[in-house]
């Protein structure tokens, strides 16, 4: 019988007889791991925020606990809080206690994974903190086998990045990867910039100490399992491909919504908008998945290149009618859930006069063969009806009417939803006869919900992003240039906005699915929005 | 809730009333098709676990056919689990005497939901010739053994390797998924150049692992041996021979640099009852002064690794193992591995080793 020629087998015999090192691990097996993650210290700047102890940690833990982090890893919290490593660990703990996806925490899994979690005080500004971090880092390179390889987390307002990475890089904390055999990263939080002129600033400042590909900057819908779908569901499916243009799409909506308020992030919102905290990026990133050319291949610059394709294509909204394409509001007192709830400007930390809007709603088009004249509807806001993130496509209605005798209105048009959150799946609104003579025809929809098939609850977003980091794979993370085309789209509109008072703020109740302007954007083509 | 009914052959009836007891607006959920062959006996309750805890996980239509040699009879039963509110999964158990072999397949056929994956997890020994095996495996998707109730290892491995030309289905074994772990952290560990060729050029092995059975089991010792058997077709040992003495298995190999022993010794230990029968317990590798330690912990799922040389001892590292708790190696062969050179080079080199006549 002979053997399977191994993959590797020609490299390693060749090796051994010349007592050189293969090039690639023969025990790494395709399939589950195609990567080994590396040795590495993640540092979190910021880690007594409510980031570091709600998703980080937490994530962390459940890597650890699945056996993805790697075998030599520590995690070292960076804030100016004093602290010891044990107050951190403790604290990390309840957080972990009360945030992990996975419920009891075991103890074991717990107590070993917290000797490789420090803290290190200091202030973002503090040059002999970061020598000393320097310090520290070696220390634990030698008692945790790290190798050097560093990922720093900004966790942070974002007016502190370009301190860290000056300070990091200062003190030979970042280096090169193309000169050394040790890498460093850093995962940016968003928002970056707060409009494309900021952005660019930012960029620019930014790429002097580092390379784009050492950069990760997160946007955690792009680690969700239903968004990551969307890639699989359309590729790897023939027959949506051949339907996915404007010969067959109506129309595409994309809904953000959420029931909550603004909580008690006040003062952040004023700064923000939904704007800049949902559209600019979760919305931009479900609109270029949604719209982009097959890549060719799953490397993470393909797949990107083709999301920027599309951000690009985008036709720049005519200024002088931007209320015809773009609704901005804000929400009054009104019920959710029966509760009755306050207005936006009755909110903690809120101006009593606030112009932020907390609602948006655009037309958008792209301009490219694929999606020519296919309106694409967005809408995001705060204390809507439920929360729902989904995209929609329309498809256009059936030429003619058949079955005009049966019923004088023309069949429905067909819809396929793609539910992100909650109620993760897939359904497709087709029409049936309803059994009888003469009987009318009906929507049905056909249903495939994540949950029935798939059980127990999938990784957390962070999870999934926090390993490819440590990995190197940038595919779930926005690279420059995809940030910048979004800001560029986003901040003629923020510009005119701000040289337009609103006069009819708030202009929707609580509870309601927003401003009456937005229904109107889709009425005068004689659509409206989806009914979630 | 489970909903059991009873009925004679009368499957597509009772899947009917099955479904109408759990309402109209239930969803029946079937991620793909799961079918188990076994003789019916002490291992049923590991079965019934193992569909459980598939279930608990992926929802799936499950086929369980069971011979008893006792009974002249064909029972067939219909079962639904809810796994939520409003979602079930159906098991459809079928047990037959011998003399209703003949007509099992055709039970069994009509109830494969068509257009999803067909798993067949094939619990005897597949060089006894059986017809249902002869009629099932060639459409299944995945066709997996359990090889701790083989009598004759020799010849499956020399079996399977056939089989696996033969029929279009990937082959794999539920032992050789209970050690993805350990393969996982020997990638893992041995990723750096200087411990790999450390352990191409070993001097000494041995690997220990549970000594408990359960009754019927021919082997305990598989997991072991498709671990070194794994290591040596990666590297490209050669075998040479094999002793036996008090339960221990030693193995020779030779490589470039000289002869390397690899000793499979069963432990029993307090600690360890609670893991399987064959679960791997510790790992130690000597290489030129070089001492690689892989200990299990028992009390969970950590393997601790220890590095130590002529100049240098390491702290200890801890590596977790998957969530393969018993019965949920299954899920692994079947959701998570489909390229299998790995596990046809490993059965090559066990496959060439008399592990009856050393």
């Amino acid at each position: 019988m002979q053997n399977v020629p191994h993959p590797l087998a020609a490299s390693l015999a060749a090796s051994l007889d010349d007592k050189k090192m293969p090039d690639q691990n023969p025990l790494q097996e395709e399939g589950s791991s195609l990567k080994i993650p590396d040795p590495c210290i993640l540092v979190i700047f910021g880690a007594t925020g409510d980031l570091t102890s709600r998703k980080l940690l937490p994530a962390l833990y459940n890597l650890q606990r699945d056996g993805q982090l790697p075998t030599h890893f520590a995690c070292v919290g960076f804030s100016r809080r004093e602290k010891s490593h044990d107050l951190f660990r403790e604290e990390m703990h309840q957080a972990v206690n009360q945030f992990s996806r996975v419920k009891p925490v075991e103890s074991t899994i717990w107590n070993s994974f917290s000797n490789q979690i420090y803290y290190h005080i200091s202030n973002f500004d503090d040059d002999k903190g970061y020598d000393s971090l320097k310090i520290f880092l070696q220390e634990l390179d030698k008692k945790h086998g790290t190798k050097g390889n560093r990922l720093f987390y900004l966790s942070t307002q974002p007016s502190f990045f370009p301190i860290i990475i000056e300070k990091l890089n200062k003190h030979g904390l970042i280096y090169n990867g193309a000169t050394t055999d040790k890498w460093s990263r850093v995962i940016i939080e968003k928002p970056f910039g707060h409009d494309y002129h900021s952005a660019i600033e930012l960029q620019q400042f930014i790429l002097r100490y580092l390379s784009e590909n050492q950069i990760y900057r997160i946007d955690h819908y792009l680690g969700k399992e239903t968004v990551q779908n969307l890639l699989v569901f359309r590729f790897a499916n023939s027959i949506f491909e051949a339907l996915w243009n404007h010969k067959y799409i109506d129309h595409v909506q994309i809904t953000v919504a959420e029931e909550i308020g603004i909580g008690t992030r006040g003062a952040f919102f004023e700064e923000e908008g939904i704007s800049r905290d949902v559209v600019q990026n979760h919305m931009m990133q479900l609109l270029s998945l949604v719209a982009m050319e097959p890549p060719n291949n799953l490397k993470a610059d393909t797949i990107r290149d083709e999301k920027v394709k599309v951000l690009q294509a985008l036709r720049p909204l005519d200024l002088q009618k931007l209320s015809s394409y773009v609704v901005r509001g804000q929400y009054a007192p009104g019920y959710i859930n029966g509760e009755r709830v306050r207005g936006y400007r009755e909110e903690d930390k809120v101006d009593p006069n606030s112009s932020i809007e907390t609602y948006m709603a655009m037309e958008l088009y792209i301009d490219n063969w694929r999606w020519t004249n296919v309106p694409f509807y967005l809408r995001a806001g705060k204390r809507l009806p439920k929360r729902a993130t989904e995209i929609a496509i329309a498809f256009h209605d059936v030429p003619g009417n058949l079955f005009s005798k049966q019923q004088k209105k023309k069949p429905e048009n067909n819809v396929l939803v793609i539910r992100i959150q909650p109620n993760e799946g897939i359904s497709l609104k087709i029409n049936s006869k309803v059994p009888g003579p003469q009987s009318p025809i009906q929507p049905v929809k056909m249903d495939f919900n994540y949950s029935s098939y798939f059980g127990l609850s999938p990784p957390e977003a962070y999870e999934r992003l926090i390993c490819d980091a440590i990995l190197g794979d940038g595919t779930l993370f926005a690279r420059g240039d995809e940030v910048l085309a979004s800001w560029k789209m986003i901040t003629p509109i923020l510009e005119k906005w701000h040289e337009i008072p609103v006069s009819d703020f708030p202009n929707y109740a609580a509870g309601s699915w927003g401003p009456k302007a937005a229904d109107e954007l889709l009425q005068r083509s004689n659509r409206s929005w989806r009914l979630i | 809730m489970v909903v059991q009914d009873k009925s004679l052959n009368d499957i597509d009836s009772k899947l009917q009333q099955l479904h109408e007891g759990f309402g109209k607006d239930a969803i029946r959920a079937s991620l793909f098709n799961l079918l188990i062959f076994s003789k019916k006996g002490a291992k049923d309750s590991l079965y019934e676990k193992l569909i459980q805890s598939v279930i608990a996980k992926f929802p799936c239509r499950v086929i369980w056919i069971r011979e008893n040699f006792e009974e002249k009879v064909l029972h067939t039963h219909v079962k639904g689990v809810s796994i939520s509110a409003n979602i079930f999964c159906e098991i459809i158990e079928i047990e037959f005497g011998p003399l209703y072999k003949d007509h099992v397949a055709s039970l069994v056929l009509p109830h494969i939901v068509p257009d999803l994956p067909f798993y067949l997890l094939w619990t005897e020994d597949p060089t006894q010739k059986e017809p249902i095996f002869t009629n099932l495996a060639p459409m299944a998707t995945k066709i997996i053994f359990d090889t701790s109730y083989i009598e004759n290892l020799h010849d499956f491995y020399l079996n399977t390797l056939k089989l696996s030309r033969e029929y279009p289905g990937v082959i794999s074994d539920l032992n050789w998924s209970y050690i993805k772990g350990w393969r996982h952290l020997f990638a893992a560990v041995f990723n750096a150049k200087e411990a790999l060729m450390s352990l191409i050029n070993c001097q000494k092995i041995t690997i220990s692992y549970h000594a408990a059975t359960l009754s019927e089991m021919k082997h305990n010792e598989i997991r072991a041996a498709y671990f070194q058997g794994w290591l040596a077709a990666c590297f490209q040992w050669r075998f040479k021979n094999i002793k036996k003495e008090k339960e221990i298995f030693h193995l020779t190999y030779s490589h470039s640099t000289g002869d390397l022993s690899i000793s499979l010794i069963p432990q029993s230990e307090e600690g360890c009852k609670a893991l399987p029968p064959g679960a791997l317990l510790s790992c130690e590798i000597e290489s030129h002064g070089a001492h690689f330690c892989f200990r299990r912990d028992f009390s969970s799922r950590q393997v601790i690794f220890q590095y130590s040389d002529t100049t240098l001892c390491e702290l200890p590292h801890y590596y977790y193992l998957p969530g393969i708790a018993e019965g949920q190696e299954i899920l692994e062969e079947i959701f998570y591995k489909s390229e299998e050179v790995h596990y046809r080079n490993t059965l090559d080199i066990v496959s060439q080793i008399p592990w009856s006549a050393p």
